[in-house]
């Protein structure tokens, strides 16, 4: 079985560090504050505009005959937008939102893929709902810094200017609804509520700035999550495709080396056996070499079952499920319907070493008369289910391996449920996705 | 009685070949593949075909096998499994009657399925393990040769898994005597087995076939065996 490796080329660009917010170019807190300030204030407009562009541009897709060439532009508006909005945002305040390459077009990519894959990724959605959206946040954020900018300088300069129009034409200064009139009172209060905002302006700025860095981060840095997603999952499916062929490589290896010996071993043990007759003294001790082999190869047998069960690999899960409901004591019935589906290694021996823990369990805790192994393949689901007619009463807790079958259960992506009622009877019910 | 031997292992095919060798009997051909053995087995008609289910298809196969130790198909793989089978097949087509015991590492039900749906004339399912309880084994070669039936009794076990509801109707000694019927065991060796009187195996088996609906014809010898098997497979 083969898988292929994609490998992961994340953008070229890798952002500034995000220690300190707005910290990019300029150091020191008035350099961050002015950088963050400036994003602000250049964000809003910017978005604006790209809002504009879009509306009319979706607005135009209600005619059906038009949709095909507005929406596309639109989502390269919204796209290029992003991508300024990101550079904007890596730059300016810090925070990471790099764009990974699946979304820009691969050499040699054909256009109608390319496109069927943009279309289809979240992240071009995002874009789009953030093109339209973004002008709130940014509208909010800019009249906030326009604000406090003006109170800052506008209260510290107050000396400045304030004495042309304190007093004048009937003009209330802030300092007048106080109930001072003198000017130097008007000073300090304008002066003070300028400070205020000034020594308060690193905070709210940069504060504004990072918060919607990160709004910004949050719609527009999906792109890489996919990717990573992506990337994971394939990279799980190769470790667990890794892992399966080195188990029935193993179980290959045993099987051809100690194991064939020792059957050939027991032959001539056996054949010894019977060439040194009945009342020899050593025919005790050949007996007893005869019975420690046998056990030897049972052990090996149980092992290949542990490792990769032989008959699993050559045969599928049914030939295996019947041979091991076939090797108890109790009689254990099979149904099994798995229709054309062809099931992956690693989830044939998951599902195995369910019905072969299930079957350990009934014959050693369950006290059963009888047993059924229910297998069965339905479009997306693979169902294995084992009843038996016991004592019930069974728990995880009560180290019947349950908790580790669960765990291998679960790593191939299947969930496990135990209905075990005290007086039975217990059903072990496992569910396996089929990709 | 003569015999020909075919396993892919060196090993277990000298084995096997010193067993039958003790018992007085000669080993006329001993084979490595599919297709040598189909050859030696028309050539020579012994008086048993003694065969692995597993092994190269041909004697090409079999060196490819040796150098395939560097790949992941190591022992052939998926292609390996039922030529001996397929074998035994093309032997039957144009000797319809000839004993043949297949040798297995591990159960396969399927094979069971295939062999007894071969033809007329003796047929043998055993683990390889087996031919380690040497005077079983030679009994079975014996029963084999004469014409009869031999399957192993996990071979059983798994097709007892198959029928649901009339097997419930029986008793677990039942179930017991049923089982040693269809490796085929005929009654005193069922009763010597067991530890029980061969009337009362006898009455075992009477019950058994009053419950399974099964023609009371068919109650002895090669005939039981079948009419057991074939209720089993369904």
């Amino acid at each position: 079985m083969t898988y292929s490796m994609v490998m992961s080329d994340d953008a070229g660009t890798r952002p500034g560090p995000v220690g300190r917010p707005c910290g990019g170019r300029v150091s020191g807190l008035v350099g961050r504050t002015l950088t963050c300030s400036l994003y602000l204030l250049v964000a809003w407009p910017f978005q604006l505009a790209v809002f504009v562009v879009n509306v009319a541009l979706i607005a135009t897709a209600l005619s059906i005959v038009l949709a095909p060439l507005t929406i596309p532009l639109a989502i390269a508006v919204a796209g290029s937008a992003a991508a300024i909005e990101r550079g904007l945002v890596d730059r300016l305040v810090g925070v990471e939102a790099p764009q990974s390459r699946r979304l820009l077009r691969a050499r040699g990519e054909r256009w109608s893929s390319y496109v069927m894959r943009v279309l289809r990724s979240p992240a071009t959605w995002f874009e789009v709902v953030w093109s339209l959206a973004g002008w709130l946040v940014s509208m909010i954020t800019w009249i906030v810094t326009i604000v406090w900018w003006s109170i800052a300088l506008g209260g510290i300069t107050w000396p400045l200017y304030g004495w042309a129009i304190h007093g004048h034409d009937g003009n209330q200064d802030l300092s007048d609804l106080l109930g001072m009139h003198s000017f130097g009172a008007a000073v300090i209060v304008n002066v003070g509520i300028g400070l205020v905002f000034l020594a308060t302006m690193p905070l709210v700025i940069i504060g504004m700035a990072r918060g919607q860095g990160l709004v910004s981060a949050a719609l527009l840095g999906r792109a890489e999550q996919e990717a990573k997603i992506a990337e994971l999952t394939q990279a799980r499916e190769a470790a667990r495709q890794a892992e399966s062929a080195q188990l029935s490589r193993l179980e290959r290896d045993i099987h051809d080396g100690p194991q064939q010996r020792l059957v050939r071993l027991k032959m001539d043990l056996a054949r010894m056996e019977r060439q040194v007759g009945e009342d020899s003294h050593a025919i005790l001790g050949l007996r007893a070499a005869i019975a420690s082999t046998q056990e030897t190869l049972d052990e090996l047998r149980a092992l290949s079952k542990g490792i990769a069960p032989p008959v699993l690999a050559d045969r599928g899960l049914v030939a295996a499920v019947r041979e091991a409901a076939g090797r108890g004591t109790i009689p254990i019935m099979v149904e099994a319907d798995l229709g054309d589906v062809l099931l992956p290694p690693h989830l044939e021996q998951a599902a195995y070493f369910v019905v072969s823990e299930a079957l350990t369990n009934i014959a050693k805790h369950s006290g059963a008369r009888s047993g059924l192994v229910s297998v069965r393949a339905a479009g997306v689901q693979l169902s294995v289910s084992v009843t038996d007619d016991g004592q019930g009463g069974a728990h995880p807790a009560k180290g019947s391996g349950l908790v580790g079958l669960q765990n291998r259960v679960r790593s191939v992506g299947g969930t496990l449920t135990l209905e075990s009622p005290v007086g039975g009877p217990t059903t072990l019910l496992a569910q396996f996705p089929l990709t | 009685m003569r015999v020909v031997v075919a396993d892919d292992s060196a090993l277990l095919r000298e084995g096997v070949q010193l067993i039958l060798a003790d018992a007085g009997h000669e080993v006329v051909a001993g084979v490595g593949d599919g297709t040598a053995l189909v050859e030696a087995a028309l050539r020579e008609r012994p008086d048993l075909v003694i065969t692995d289910v597993r092994m190269p298809p041909s004697g090409a196969d079999a060196g490819l096998g040796a150098l395939a130790e560097y790949s992941e198909e190591r022992s052939g793989g998926e292609t390996w499994w039922g030529v001996g089978l397929r074998a035994a097949v093309q032997i039957r087509e144009q000797w319809p009657t000839a004993p043949i015991l297949v040798l297995s590492q591990y159960v396969v039900e399927a094979y069971a399925d295939e062999l007894l749906a071969a033809g007329t004339g003796g047929i043998g399912y055993l683990l390889k393990d087996r031919v380690g309880d040497i005077d079983e084994f030679l009994a079975a070669i014996e029963s084999v040769a004469g014409g009869g039936t031999v399957l192993d009794p996990q071979v059983i076990g798994q097709l007892m898994t198959r029928r649901r509801d009339p097997l419930q109707s029986l008793t677990p000694r039942e179930r017991e005597v049923l089982s040693l019927m269809a490796q085929g065991m005929s009654n005193a060796a069922i009763a010597q087995r067991l530890v029980v009187t061969s009337g009362a195996v006898e009455k075992h088996t009477q019950r058994i076939f009053a419950k399974l609906h099964l023609s009371p014809d068919d109650t002895t010898g090669h005939r039981r065996v079948l009419a057991v098997l074939t209720f089993l497979r369904g």
